[in-house]
Order: structure tokens, then sequence, then C-alpha cells
């Protein structure tokens, strides 16, 4: 499946894909679609808008035209009846006298025809005529109606008075010819008017014809061109549409092969969005849990029906990290389906975060190990008893050979020797691979135990100096040493290990009368501050070409295969002091210039300050005041404890002991309890009574035993003989300079056993492990711890166990203990698991603060001195 | 480790010396060529007076009717193995004095050092060198 990263970059891809064939150049789809609405909206609407200014200019236009052909129209109808006035005018002078008409009809169809002109008129002037031709209008209009009164006036006269009628005729008609001009002029002006207008009305409507068409052509080339770019975008949009569906396909189908993979891997995968609250599961996710992959229902309920009640709490706490982690947390526990079967499983989940940190969604793995494991117990029994069984007949051999070339079984003949050493060697040496085998066998599978503890550098190199001085001698080499006060927490027999296996390389190695080099100190430069001290071993030898450097801490590798003392080694020395370094989280490596000599260079942690280490400790302590009446005891006693760093005051009397503790103030007092004289009872019994010297604590150590008699004031009660390291030990907790408190931690997952026992390690506290209930009781038994760590689930008998057979020892019953489990405990099981102080932690109820906070405490209790 | 050491400190206490005579040391192993080896070990390069068991329950019977000085013991064994009949040896009263070295082909210093935890004074590897098999006993034993 393609990872959340690459998920959020694919779209992006069909993005730019898309824009590069975008007809829009560019522009984003929905300023698209806007541009296009805007278009088709507002385009037609121009059109008409056009259209409707066009033609309604062309409407008026042609009003107007109308209206003055009009006006001519009425105006030739007027000039009309003028003329026929005029020649009523005419005929009433002259044909009157011949005319078969009376003078009244006459006058009667003048009236009527002045009546029709005055009518025109009329109808002229209602018409509104351009402005340029009104007051000719006007004019002419009061003018004709003046002449029509006239032309009515003179038939009346000619009627009356002929004479006068004729004498008054010869203005009327100057009058007439004025008219004639003024009318001649209108009549011409409306004539051009009319045409004018006319003209206009054609080119205005030809100009709204045009522009209209334009618009409209415009409004359809626009239309064109959307209608384009939409199924341009159609087009797009199918590409797009399409590449979706290719996706999708493909990840169909990479979901297919995803759940092949994970069904053949048996891992499952889920993912949960912090958004939706939707969980989603992989088919094999189910499977593991033994479900259906179409069982429906509530992720959470489902999934938390199925996880082991145990380990319940290790799943919630390793989810929570995970939701806070920046890295993958890692867990493991069990799977309890459906049909009973129980399951191991190991997960692996994630936070998945945005841009700005925030977490988007959890995403995880679970792989079912059950097999896995089963083969691993396979595999390492296996190993196990190859190593047993190659190892049996290894021993007759090696012992045989030994014997004989050790000349135990009487000289042999110088060949025979010579045989027997031979053979030996070669015994000796496949000895060792299987050692190395072993060791590399558990590096592998990270099965190597570190029993670590607080280590004065100086002593490992001393330590390796011895083990590898015979060998240096045989071959003619010098060993140098170069020392530092530095401590680191390491297993002391591995790092003894790397380093013999470091030196017997360099001294192989090295010419005769080369010097090899074993110097520690503190790593330089780099991570200054960390607190790392740095290893080296170098020799004069040849030296190891640059391109060899890294290869040779590969298994079985040399450096040169003719090289015959590399036969000698198992080529597996380096591998495993890498190994070994490596889980001590250090590093090594090796520089060289060939001709002139190799050096190896390990690093490892430096421990914290040593603020509760056991010199440090013992060099700021005061003396121990021993008491007996015994000499040859005392002697023994203080002998021993200067061995160990002590200080030493004596006294062979009680009285003795009061005065020395009150003088010297002793840090400790090793008590006798039956000596002549005043007893060891009434010895403590005054130095409690002496404000001085109340607060010294005190040991006893007798030959008799606690139960028999009444227990004064004391940190501890020992036997005689007593063991040294019991002695040790009480002094050490007496004193509080208790480097080596120690706590057992019962645990039998590893990696928590690890980490509870570096918990310890931080805390100035030596602690080490039990895997399982045996060893835990084996463990306590031997040197009783101040402390157990307890987890109930473990694989062969259960804590419950445990404690029974803890409170069946006399020296354990009271230990104080901390019960550290997932599993809720009732009342009734908190009574059976009651030893001395108990306290109960449950692993997902306690942060780590709280665990630490309740442990070491009960830790400070315990070891603080009892007065 | 520590525990290991400690206690092959305490040799002097716990192993009740006679020093007259020949110490009389009592191998148990199932593997008869080892039990041969290291017998012969004990007695040509120790001189010392060696018997021999190969089981853990004769190596029992022996030691309640021999009482040896010190008792060699292998840890895998089949029936009763070395730790179980250490654990019973040092129940017995009769034998509880005796001291044990356990002899085993296991390869880890973890392991040997949870054998350590029985009562034992001392734990020894396989395969061992026959040469200083004696020398290393006598160290551990606090024999001089």
């Amino acid at each position: 499946m393609a990872s959340p990263a690459d998920g959020s970059r694919t779209p992006g891809k069909w993005v730019r894909r898309f824009r590069t064939g975008d007809p829009l150049g560019g522009l984003p789809l929905g300023r698209a679609l806007l541009v296009a609405a805007v278009v088709a909206v507002v385009l037609p609407l121009l059109v008409v808008t056009t259209a409707l200014t066009g033609f309604t200019a062309v409407e008026h236009a042609h009003e107007n035209a109308i209206r003055l052909l009009t006006a001519q129209q009425y105006q030739q109808d007027a000039d009309l009846m003028y003329a026929t006035i005029h020649g009523d005018v005419l005929e009433s002078l002259e044909g009157f006298e011949g005319n078969n008409e009376t003078g009244a009809e006459l006058t009667a169809r003048t009236r009527t025809h002045v009546a029709q002109l005055n009518e025109d008129l009329q109808k002229l002037d209602t018409t509104s005529l351009p402005t340029a031709l009104a007051g000719d209008a006007s004019a002419l209009d009061t003018a004709l109606r003046a002449y029509g009164a006239e032309a009515v006036r003179l038939t009346d006269l000619a009627v009356v008075a002929p004479g006068q009628a004729h004498e008054q005729h010869a203005a009327f008609d100057a009058a007439f010819d004025d008219l004639t001009e003024a009318q001649s002029t209108l009549r011409t002006g409306l004539a051009r008017h009319a045409a004018i207008a006319n003209q206009t009305a054609e080119s205005r409507q030809a100009a709204a014809i045009r522009w209209t068409t334009i618009v409209a052509a415009a409004t359809l080339g626009a239309l064109l061109l959307l209608a384009f770019a939409l199924y341009r975008l159609g087009v797009g949009n199918e590409f797009l549409l399409r590449r979706v569906k290719e996706n999708a396909e493909q990840l169909a189908l990479s979901n297919d092969e995803l759940e092949d993979a994970q069904q053949l891997a048996h891992i499952g995968s889920w993912q949960w969005d912090v958004a939706t609250a939707q969980t989603q599961w992989s088919a094999e996710f189910y499977r593991i849990l033994g479900l259906d992959p179409d069982t429906q229902g509530n992720h959470q309920e489902l999934f938390a029906a199925r996880v082991h009640p145990e380990d319940a709490a290790d799943v919630t706490r390793a989810r929570d990290e995970a939701a806070t982690s920046q890295s993958d947390v890692h867990s493991e526990y069990r799977i309890v389906r459906p049909d009973g079967s129980v399951r191991d499983v190991r997960a692996m989940e994630r936070a998945v975060r945005d841009d700005t940190a925030n977490v988007v969604r959890l995403v995880g793995t679970v792989q079912d190990v059950t097999e896995q494991r089963a083969v691993q117990r396979m595999k390492d029994e296996f190993v196990g008893v190859i190593s047993h069984e190659l190892r049996t007949p290894l021993t007759s051999i090696r012992g045989a050979l030994g014997l004989m070339a050790g000349g135990a079984v009487g000289t042999l003949p110088p060949k025979a020797q010579r045989m027997a050493d031979v053979a030996l060697n070669s015994c000796q040496r496949l000895v060792r691979l299987v050692n190395d085998i072993l060791d590399v066998e558990k590096l592998s599978a990270g099965k190597l135990e570190l029993d670590l503890e607080l280590l004065p550098v100086a002593d490992l190199i001393d330590a390796a100096l011895e083990e590898m001085r015979a060998m240096a001698q045989q071959a003619g080499v010098t060993l140098n040493a170069t020392h530092t006060d530095a401590v680191v927490l390491a297993d002391r027999d591995r790092i003894a290990q790397t380093l013999t296996n470091l030196l017997s390389n360099a001294v192989k190695f090295s010419p005769e009368g080369g010097v090899v080099t074993v110097s520690a100190g503190p790593a330089s430069s780099e991570a200054a501050g960390e607190g790392l001290v740095q290893f080296t071993v170098a020799d004069q030898g040849a030296g190891i070409p640059a391109d060899k450097l890294e290869s040779i801490f590969d298994r079985f590798a040399q450096v040169d295969a003719t090289d015959t003392r590399a036969k000698t080694g198992t080529g597996l020395g380096l591998p495993i002091c890498r190994g070994i370094v490596e889980q001590h989280g250090g590093r090594i490596w090796a520089t060289s210039t060939p001709g002139s000599g190799s050096t190896f260079t390990f690093i490892l942690r430096a421990a914290p300050a040593p603020v509760g280490d056991e010199q440090a400790g013992l060099g700021s302590v005061g003396a121990v005041l021993i008491c007996d009446d015994d000499p040859d005891i005392v002697e023994v006693l203080a002998a021993m404890l200067e061995v160990h760093g002590y200080s030493t005051l004596t006294a062979h009397t009680g009285q003795q002991a009061l005065d020395l503790a009150a003088e010297q103030a002793p840090s400790l007092i090793l008590m006798d309890l039956r000596m002549p004289g005043m007893s060891g009872w009434e010895t403590i019994a005054a130095l409690g009574a002496n404000p001085a010297t109340s607060a010294i604590p005190i040991v006893i150590l007798s030959a008799l035993a606690p139960d028999d008699y009444a227990v004064p004031t004391a940190s501890a009660w020992l036997t005689k003989p007593v063991d040294q390291g019991a002695l040790m030990g009480s002094l050490r907790k007496a004193l509080g300079t208790d480097a080596t408190t120690s706590v057992l931690v019962i645990e039998d997952d590893e990696q928590l056993g690890e980490v509870l026992q570096g918990f310890f390690t931080e805390h100035g506290v030596h602690a080490r492990v039990a895997h399982t209930g045996m060893q835990a009781l084996a463990m306590s038994r031997d040197v009783p711890p101040d402390l157990l760590v307890l987890d109930l689930g473990l694989p062969d008998i259960d804590g419950y166990a445990v404690v029974n057979a803890l409170r069946r020892d006399e020296r354990l019953r009271s230990l104080p203990l901390v019960v550290y489990t997932g599993r809720e405990l009732d009342e009734n099981d908190r009574r059976r698991l009651r030893l001395g102080e108990t306290r109960f932690v449950t692993k997902a109820g306690e942060s780590p603060a709280d665990f630490e906070r309740q442990v070491i405490g009960l830790l400070r209790n315990i070891t603080a001195p009892t007065h | 480790m520590r525990q290991a050491r400690s206690m092959s400190d305490t040799q002097g206490g716990a192993a009740g010396p006679t020093a007259v005579g020949t110490r009389r040391v009592l191998i148990v192993d199932d593997d008869e060529l080892i039990l041969e080896v290291a017998q012969m070990s004990l007695e040509a390069v120790g001189g010392w007076q060696v018997t021999t068991a190969s089981s853990g329950q004769e190596g029992l019977d022996r030691a309640l009717s021999e009482r040896p000085d010190a008792i060699l013991m292998d840890v895998m064994m089949p029936g009763m193995d070395g730790p179980t009949a250490a654990l019973a040896l040092s129940e017995n009263p009769v034998t509880s004095d005796i001291p044990i070295v356990l002899l085993t082909a296991m390869a880890s210093a973890k392991g040997q050092q949870d054998l350590s935890m029985l009562p034992v004074v001392g734990v020894l590897g396989k395969p061992f060198d026959p040469m200083l098999l004696p020398a290393t006993l006598a160290s551990m034993l606090g024999w001089s």
C-alpha cells in the first residue's frame, strides 16, 4: 500500500497534469465557470439592449419622417385650397354677371373653401414641426387665415359692390403673390426636412441592424468559445476521471497484492482517522484476531474483546505512546481468538502528522509471530542441545589429548608428542569455534543477555592483560597499557571477551618484538560531555588495507587468505566483538596504516557520576569497629574488611568498644554477643544510651542464631561462620553506602525487564532480572535482594507460586515486594501476594514517573538504617 | 559473577580439610569417557584418589557410603540431574558438608552463574583442561 506520504503526493501530480492540458490557460476551475456564467448571461442581454436601443431610434426617426410628410401633405392641401379660394375670388369678381350662380351661392362656396383651408391649417398646426420650420409655418398660417378672411370679405363685397371689390382686388392679388412665395419656402423646407428625416430614419435603421448583428455575432462567438471551453473542461475532467479510475484500479490491484502479502507474512494493518474517528482494518488483521473479514461491529470493541486480559494495559500504553511519540512504537502482546487459541503478536504503531505536526491518524501493523516464536524456541533448543552434544565428546577428546600431550600418561616419543600437540591445538580451536558459533547465534537472535554493572575500566584492562600475558610472552610481544579512572556500565565477562579478542588478534598479527598498546580514556571530541569511554588496542603489525577495514567485522572474513596466522582464529572474533559492543549501545571500528599497524577502537557509555559508587562511598565513610573477644576472629575480620576497602578499629571487650566508639565515632560497629565481662547485649544497650554513639549502626556477628534470644537494636544479625558476601552486603546496607542495593526484577518480557533494569541502574541500584519463576527463586535464595519487583504472568510458575515459595523461606518471607502487573487484583489476590511491605502497581494505571516514585520511595525506606 | 566469585572466596570456611592421607574425590558423570579422562586427570596430575559414579542416584549412594572429600558432578544427566543431586546432598546431614563442584557443558556464563546459586562451591565448564583441572579444583575447594 502506498504510504500516507505517497497518497498525498499522487493527487498533486494529477492536478499538475490536468493543468498542463487546460484550455483556460491555467484558470482555476471555479473562476472559469464564473467567467462562463457571466458571458452566458451578459452577452445576450447586451444583444437585446443594443437591438432595442437601435430600433427605438429607428422608430423615432420614422415617426419624425412621417410627421413631416403629413405636414407636407397638409401644407399641400392648404396650398390647393388657397389657390381654389383665389379662383373663387376671381370668379366672384369677373364671372359674376355672366355666371349662372348667384352671388350668394358664390359667397357660400368661398366660405366653405376658406373653412376647409382653415381646417387644413389647423391640421398643419397640430403637427409638431421642427423649430426651423415652426416660425415660417406659424407666419404663413396667420397670413393664410387673414387671406381667407379677406377672400370672404371680397366675395361678399363683390355681391354688394362689385366696383369696390374690383378696386380692392389688386391689393388682394399682391397679397396672394406674397403668400405664394412664403408658401413655396415652407414647402421646400418641409420637403427638405422630410427628406432628411427619412434619410436619418433609414441610416438609423441600418446602424441598428449593423450593431445588432455585430453584437449578436460577438455573443454567438463568445458562446461558442464558452461552449468550447466547457467542452475542453469536460475533456479534462474525463482525463482526470480516467486517471482516478486507473489509479483506483491500480490501488485495488496493489491492495490485493498487499492483502496477499499480509496474509503470507501474517501481518495485519489498521488505521484510525482522527477527524472521522473511523477505523479500518485489513483482512489479515481480522484473520489474526480470528474474525471473518466481513465481521460487522465497533472496531474498538471487537479488538478489546480479543486482547489477552493480562496484556490489555500494555496495548493501551503502546497506543497512548504512539499518539504522542514522534517515532514508531513497538509492542508485543497476546490475542485470544474466539476459539480460545492464543496467538503471540508483534505490533508497531505510528502517528501520521500533517504539516503543523497535528496527528491526522494512527496507523499500525500487527504481526502474528506465534509460529516464529515456536520455531525460535525449537532453534534455541536445538542450539542448546547441539552445544551440549558437541561438548560432551569434545570434553573427552580434549581431556585425553591434554593428558597425553601434557605427559600425564607417560613421556611420548618426540613425533608422538608433536602429533598430540597438533591434535590438542586443533581440538582447542574446535572448542573455541563452538563457543563462538553459540555467541554469534545469540547475538544475531538478540538473545545475548547483558549482566550490566558498574565496572572500573582499569580493572577490565588489567584482567584482559593478565589473561593475554602468557600468549604475548610466547609470541615475544610486549603488552602496554594506559589507564583511566573511568567507570563503565557494562557486562564484565562480555567486555573482557571483547578486549581479549582484540588483544589476541593484535598479538597474533604483531611481529616478534612488537608492542601492543591497550588504552582507555574519555572519547575524543565527538559527543563531548556525553560521557563516553573509548578503548583502543593498537598493534605494530602489517596493517589492514583500507577497503577491508569494515569487512573484517563480517563473519569468517580474513584480510588475506594466505595469512596462516589468521587461520588459527575462528573468523568470528571480530563479529562477536562488534555484536557485544553494539549490544552495549556502543560502536567499534578499525583504523590502520598498512605497514605500521592497526588500531581497534570501541566506545562504551560511561557510568553516570559515581554517586553511589561502591569505592567512592567507602572512601567517605569512617572506620568499622570490630568487637570480639577472640583475637583471631578480630584479625581475620579486620583483614577481610580492609581488603574491601574499609578501615578498621578493633576492640576485644565491651568496655573497649564503648570507649573507642565514643572517641573515634566509627561508622559502624560489628559486635559479637557472647563475651566475658560485659556481653554484647550489655554493650549494645550502653551504646544506645549514650547520645554520642546511639546513632552508630550495629551489625551483630555471633555464633548464636537470632531466634533463640532477645534481639537487641541492630541493623543486621549474622551468624558465624559468616559468608563474606553476606557480611559485606550487611555492612553496605547498614552504612547506607549501598551502591549494590539490589533489586530482583521478575519479568518474563525481556524488553520490559531490560527497561526496568535500566531504570534501577539510573538510580544507582543494581538490578538483576529473572525471566522465570524458578530462576527468580534460585536467585533470591542465593543472594536475597532488597526488593522484589514481580510480574504475575511468568512462563513456568506464576507470581502467586513464587510468593508462596518465598514465604516458606525464612530469609525471604519479609522481603519488600512490588507487584507490577497488568491484571486487576481483588482483595483475595492481594492477600495471596503479600510478602513483606507489599505494593501493587498496575502497568497501565501508573505513569513511569508514578512507578518511579513508588518503587524508589519504597526502596529508600527499606535501605535507610533502621534507627 | 559477583556471587560466584564470593563463593569461591569463601573456600576456607566450608571445606573441613582432612589434611592427612590422599584426597578422595567422587566424580559423577553419565559419559563414561569423560569419567575416565577426569579420573585420570585427578589421579595422574592431581595425585588424588578417585571413585566414579555414572548417574545422579549412584552419586548420592556413593557419597553417603564413601563420604569423599569433594564431589565433581556433571549437570545434565538422565534421571536425577546434577542440581537435584547437589540439593539432595546438601540437605542430607551425612553429606551436607561435602563440597560440590558442578561440571557443565552449558556455554553461557549466565547459565553457569545460575548454577552457582545452588549449594555448590563452584562451577566448571566443559571441556576442561585435564592438566589444570586438579589445580582449579583445589583452588575452589581451598585445598593447598
